[in-house]
């Protein structure tokens, strides 16, 4: 690029200040948009990547048909010794079972809950990368009663982090310290903070498990000597079932049957269909960030093109002087792709502050901790430089090559940019931006009212105003804790209290029932919930058809059952469900563990997220309780009864930190994954719409250039500003009106399956789709103004006379 | 210096055909000034795009400095139009970006000229056209005559030996139109040959000869006396 170029060129920028400006940013808001979503992208391609032997590690999992089947993430104990055992090919296996909810560990007088604590086999440090920073891998986790810390936990727990060898108490137990492993990325779908070895669980818990096919609790981890072939190793798995499962089940008279498969761990983060799994990713949700990305960035990419396109027909002159001047066609190309170089290069440094200062706010909606540093990785450089070259090219040669080709006379004389006229072509464009925009308006607009109809739907239970605290399991503490507790119901503002879970979404379980149906008792698995004489009152249900527990009556406990009319309904019971039998913990010969009757028929609530139908359900009376106490308050003010009982509890628990959950709260938790998509489909959303009114601003500059003389004349003829405002933006409002018609049923079916995945939704209406389409509308309209200003000060007289 | 033998230019569109120029035969010695004349529409610009190997010919021949140059690839005729030819224009054509001086060294950035040699060009043009008080004004900033003698330095910069010019005081009042003339002559003088299209008799007074087109057609060409 020659100097004079140069020069010429700079001095053109910022005589066009807005112009070159919105050329710029628009582009970098899409370089930004494109990175920030390919950098979560990447990270969520990266969970569980950093095993080593990543490429050889497999999750074992196991679908069980027992009279309804259950696809679970979990395996028995004794598959994986088993599968080492038979097949060669199996080097090695981990087997990891949470050690509850969350451990209290007690150091010193002191207690600390600490979540992800999991019991594992002694291979795990064979099996995965953990690396132990003190201990030794081999003999670590061999002994019962070892525990291996991660640094943060150890930090936690002992002020100076040095924690081998020191003793922690879990539950009455002690446990030694033998290792310190560092801590695991946080892309991991098992984190990790304490590892306690498998030979601490009790004999008699091994051989109960150990003796028992369809007693699944485990995550196994299989690591091979080689990569398999999934399906001839699921083909094995099948004989393997054969010559183990199937006798065992024949010996205990169980019909019933149960699958392998196998998943490699990287790819597991988006195998979310596994019943008891830990959280996963999503991988329809990447697909759409996804076209999300290639979107906004294509849509940028062609408003710079636009924008370049009209600027261009600005700087015909220079072409044409300098093609009389003796400049070849090339030349002029090669000068104004340099140009696009340079433009390209500050769009793309701007795209790189914008994501830069965004990342912070997109960690926090999406709960995620990219950092620009990725962006350091060849990976990144390289498809970065990439998007960097095809952008300049993309949009920039095609303008440069129209520029280079213009004609000297004609431009020279001032009739000569008609070779710069592509308006065809640009508002198939600016059309497929304003689909675009439709498209991402309206879905915001409709996830964002099904979040809302799910904030707002009625469960069938009062959720607001109750508390659950979590109960230590230390005896001492419970002691001393629960006479005080027993007394709460007494207490000003509190309506009831139960020792029960609450239903959040995932406190109910699915077991085998025998059901009276048609007079016939049949098997089939429902979801139960142990529960105790207050939980109705607590949620304040009602009972519409016999009675609620009783602890006076003494059979209630395992032969008395509350159902819901759902489970009435299901059976068959009509209108006399109470006394119809009902039997678990099923012996192959017809008995039971527990066999009884109907006292009480409840209405009908949801103990599941909405995304789940109402099922039937069965509430089995447990009235010594379980570790939580939920309490209901009738005072609005929750946060004061809170610190009330804190007051007292710190009293009493001798170091327990009271662990509380509001259970609207909890609730609204399994709404999260759709929440952050609202919160981020909102804001894409909103770039989508900058970058289509760039778009349409750029295309009106452009078209009115090529008309500048068509209004002068007019002018001259008496059209009034109205006129003129409408004459500019007609094509426009036509096109926006087409994109809506056809954006409509399109979005209309997209919406509808995604609104499929919840069991209550709400309708989608006409609403959003006519918003959507007043809100481009209007924006167009203020963006158009803008021009329709420019012509109110055309001077008619001077437009004509430029000729 | 130029020669054209039945020089024929047809603008083709989609409805017609019109033959801008009908077998133009002309000679132009090096050394001369030769305004060309008639109505508008006739041809007079066409004639000089096609001189300036701006635009291509349709049939016929075309020679200059003794090189026929007819079939021409495009970057021949950019070489050529550096190198030997000048451009003067009615609406004088300066880039509103680049300054006076930098819009005279223009031409100068096609030839490997370094940069200080082409400095000394460019000041010793601007003393030409008396303009060197002006170098650092940008063209906004003229007069009309004193754009159009900013656009003649631009065309002499590189001392071509064929200045085209297209009604170069079109666009001037009477006094700048003078000024632009006689400059023009004074240029001629140093050894400049000159084509020029205009409209005025006054101004073709200051050529040697007259070439009135009509429709396409050469109708007469006379010489004048030299003043």
């Amino acid at each position: 690029m020659k100097n004079s170029q140069f020069v010429a060129f700079i001095r053109f920028l910022k005589q066009n200040k807005l112009y070159s400006s919105i050329s710029i940013i628009g582009l970098g808001i899409g370089i930004a948009s494109c990175l920030l979503i390919s950098l979560y992208i990447n990270y969520e391609n990266s969970f569980d990547h950093y095993h080593e032997k990543k490429n050889r590690i497999y999750r074992l999992t196991s679908k069980l048909d027992f009279n309804g089947v259950i696809d679970a993430a979990l395996t028995n104990l004794p598959t994986g010794p088993a599968l080492q055992n038979d097949y060669p090919e199996v080097e090695s296996y981990v087997r990891f079972r949470r050690f509850g909810n969350e451990a209290q560990f007690q150091v010193n007088q002191q207690t600390f809950p600490t979540p992800n604590v999991w019991i594992v086999d002694s291979t795990v440090f064979h099996v995965f990368s953990y690396e132990l920073i003190k201990g030794d891998p081999k003999t670590a986790l061999t002994k019962p009663h070892t525990i291996v810390l991660n640094q943060s936990t150890a930090k936690r727990l002992f002020e100076n982090g040095d924690a081998l060898g020191q003793n922690i108490q879990i539950n009455n137990g002690l446990y030694e310290i033998t290792g310190i492993i560092k801590d695991i990325p946080n892309q991991s779908d098992m984190p990790v903070n304490a590892l306690v070895s498998m030979t601490s669980l009790p004999q008699r818990f091994m051989v109960a498990h150990n003796q028992d096919w369809f007693r699944i609790g485990f995550y196994t981890f299989l690591l091979f000597k080689q990569p398999v072939d999934i399906t001839d190793f699921e083909t094995k798995l099948v004989e393997f079932e054969k010559k183990y499962v199937q006798p065992w089940s024949a010996e205990n008279q169980i019909v019933a049957s149960l699958t392998y498969a196998i998943t490699p761990i990287t790819t597991l983060h988006f195998d979310n269909l596994k019943e008891y799994d830990q959280p996963k990713g999503n991988k329809t949700y990447l697909l759409i960030f996804s076209i999300l990305a290639v979107f906004l960035l294509l849509i940028s990419i062609i408003n710079h093109l636009n924008l370049n396109l009209a600027q261009g027909s600005k700087r015909a002159k220079e072409v044409g002087v300098r093609k009389s001047s003796g400049a070849q066609t090339k030349e002029i190309f090669s000068q104004f792709l340099s140009e696009s170089f340079i433009l390209s290069a500050a769009a793309l440094l701007i795209g790189v502050i914008i994501t830069w200062l965004s990342l912070p706010f997109f960690n926090r909606v999406l709960q995620v901790d990219l950092s620009l540093l990725n962006l350091l990785s060849p990976l990144y450089l390289f498809s970065t430089f990439f998007i960097f070259i095809l952008v300049t090219i993309i949009a920039n040669s095609y303008p440069a090559l129209l520029l280079a080709r213009l004609n000297p006379i004609q431009v020279l004389k001032g009739t000569g940019t008609k070779g710069l006229k592509t308006m065809k072509l640009n508002h198939s464009l600016l059309f497929i931006q304003f689909l675009f925009s439709l498209f991402m308006i309206t879905g915001t607009f409709i996830v964002q009212k099904q979040m809302n109809y799910i904030a707002n739907y009625s469960l069938g239970f009062e959720k607001d105003k109750i508390v659950s605290i979590q109960i230590p399991r230390d005896t001492a503490i419970r002691n001393h804790v629960m006479p005080w507790l027993s007394t709460l119901k007494n207490q000003e503002n509190v309506v009831a209290s139960s020792l029960t879970r609450m239903p959040n979404g995932d406190n109910t379980g699915q077991l085998m029932f025998r059901v009276e149906q048609d007079e016939k008792m049949l098997e089939q698995t429902i979801n139960f919930m142990f529960v105790d004489e207050h939980f109705l009152n607590v949620l304040g249900l009602e009972v519409i058809q016999g009675r609620n527990f009783d602890p006076t009556i003494a059979t209630d406990q395992s032969q008395g059952f509350i159902v819901n009319q759902k489970a009435a309904e299901a059976f068959g019971w009509y209108s006399d469900a109470i006394g119809k039998r009902i039997q678990w913990g099923l012996l192959p010969n017809g008995q039971a563990e527990n066999d009884g009757k109907v006292i009480g028929l409840v209405d009908d609530f949801n103990f599941q997220s909405l995304h789940n139908e109402l099922t039937p359900l069965i509430l089995c009376y447990n009235p010594r309780g379980g570790n939580t106490l939920a309490i209901r308050y009738n005072s609005n003010n929750l946060s004061s009864q809170i610190s009330l009982l804190e007051d007292r509890w710190n009293d009493l628990a001798g170091g327990h930190p009271l662990q509380y959950e509001y259970l609207s709260t909890s609730i609204s938790n399994n709404y999260q994954t759709e929440e952050n998509m609202t919160d981020v489909l909102s804001y894409f959303s909103y770039i989508a719409i900058i970058l289509a009114l760039i778009g349409l601003f750029a295309l009106v500059t452009y078209s009115l250039q090529a008309r500048w003389k068509e209004i002068g004349l007019r002018k001259i003829l008496g059209a009034s500003l109205t006129q003129l405002a409408w004459l500019i933006s007609k094509p426009f409002a036509i096109l926006l009106a087409i994109a809506t018609l056809i954006s409509t049923p399109i979005s209309r079916y997209v919406l509808q399956d995604w609104l499929n995945g919840f069991a209550y939704k709400t309708n989608l209406g006409i609403g959003p789709f006519l918003t959507s389409f007043l809100v481009l509308f209007g924006l167009s309209i203020i963006t158009i103004s803008y021009h329709v200003w420019r012509i109110s000060k055309i001077d008619p007289v001077v437009t004509l006379k430029d000729e | 210096m130029i020669k054209t033998t039945n020089l024929t230019k047809v603008f083709t569109t989609e409805e017609m055909e019109t033959k801008a120029l009908n077998n133009i035969n002309i000679q132009i010695d090096a050394g001369e000034f030769v305004a060309v004349m008639g109505e508008s529409g006739c041809g007079k610009s066409t004639l000089l795009n096609t001189l300036g190997l701006l635009d291509t010919i349709t049939s016929g021949e075309l020679e200059i400095a003794g090189t026929n140059v007819s079939h021409y690839k495009e970057s021949q005729r950019a070489i050529l139009r550096k190198n030997q030819i000048g451009f003067i224009f009615q609406s004088f054509n300066l880039i509103d970006e680049l300054t006076v001086f930098e819009n005279i060294e223009l031409p100068l950035t096609y030839h490997k000229i370094p940069s200080h040699k082409r400095k000394e060009l460019v000041h010793k043009t601007l003393e030409k056209v008396n303009m060197s008080h002006r170098s650092n004004h940008f063209p906004q900033q003229l007069s009309g005559g004193q754009q159009q003698r900013v656009a003649i330095a631009r065309a002499i910069v590189h001392e071509p030996k064929l200045l085209l010019a297209d009604e170069p005081t079109g666009n001037l009042d009477s006094q700048n139109g003078t000024d632009v003339m006689n400059l023009l002559t004074e240029l001629n003088a140093e050894g400049s040959t000159i084509v020029m299209v205009t409209h005025s008799n006054r101004d073709a007074q200051f050529a040697h000869r007259k070439i009135n087109l009509y429709d396409g057609e050469i109708v007469s060409s006379s010489k004048l006396v030299m003043q």
